[in-house]
């Protein structure tokens, strides 16, 4: 019992010691306007509240600013996508959600289907169709 | 020619990828303008795609010359057949005649691996 009544005066929950209880607060003895000051249950919860806030403020910054100022920009000339081993050319990497971007350890293929196209020879049982509109 | 947003790529690309798991085809899609003839240039980029070329089946679009062209190999071929393939590019040039891109790559993709998984 004895032992619960010590830890709310530290907690600065009870605030009846006795006058010849040395006063300590978490970081050991303290004066009193430490004990006061810093002890109080509701300035300790204002003290984690705003700890949050500036963690929660410094990871969305941390989250927010690579994606604006990644590549946004959309090249111009030809777009495909599963190309020569799965590449792609003219798509966007960044974007709204982090799960759009593209990690940078992933491994992006950088094959040129165009170029691959320039030597390569048409089968000859190729099928297909063509349209226009 | 503009390239595509990210998440017009993605609605492309999953697509692509539910299409391959379905039917057991490789997708290619190109936008772009061809260089010489239309259809040789796109069998030439689906003959780029090197041993994948026999199940390949390459979508190749002209934005500019108003024209696409489905191109399938000589297995992919026996499942797709070119009637099938031509119904399904009248339908995306369509689309594309009403400005819809993205949604005409979208029903092409789909259709053709429907078509190519009916004849699994």
């Amino acid at each position: 019992m004895g032992y619960v009544l010590r830890s709310l005066e530290i907690l600065g929950l009870r605030e009846d010691l006795s006058a010849d209880t040395p006063r300590t607060g978490l970081a050991g003895l303290a004066n009193e306007d430490y004990v006061h000051g810093v002890n109080s249950a509701a300035e300790i919860l204002l003290f984690l509240i705003g700890v949050s806030l500036g963690l929660f403020v410094l990871i969305s910054l941390l989250v927010m600013l690579p994606g604006r100022s990644a590549q946004r920009r959309v090249e111009s000339g030809p777009v495909w996508l599963g190309g020569p081993d799965r590449s792609e050319r003219g798509v966007s990497t960044s974007g709204l959600v982090l799960a759009d971007r593209v990690a940078h350890w992933a491994d992006i293929p950088e094959h040129d289907w165009m170029a691959a196209a320039e030597t390569a020879e048409p089968g000859r049982r190729v099928g297909g169709a063509s349209a226009g509109w | 020619m503009r390239g595509l947003t990210a998440a017009q790529a993605d609605d492309v690309r999953q697509a692509m990828h539910a299409a391959e798991r379905r039917s057991g085809l490789r997708f290619g899609v190109f936008l772009g303008e061809p260089v010489g003839a239309r259809r040789h240039f796109a069998e030439r980029l689906h003959a780029a795609l090197g041993e994948e070329a026999g199940d390949a089946v390459v979508i190749f679009v002209d934005v500019t010359g108003r024209a696409l062209e489905i191109v399938t190999g000589d297995q992919a071929r026996r499942r797709l057949p070119d009637s099938a393939c031509r119904l399904t590019a009248m339908s995306m040039a369509t689309a594309f005649s009403v400005g819809d891109l993205i949604g005409g790559l979208l029903y092409g993709i789909a259709a053709l691996a429907e078509q190519a998984t009916a004849r699994r």
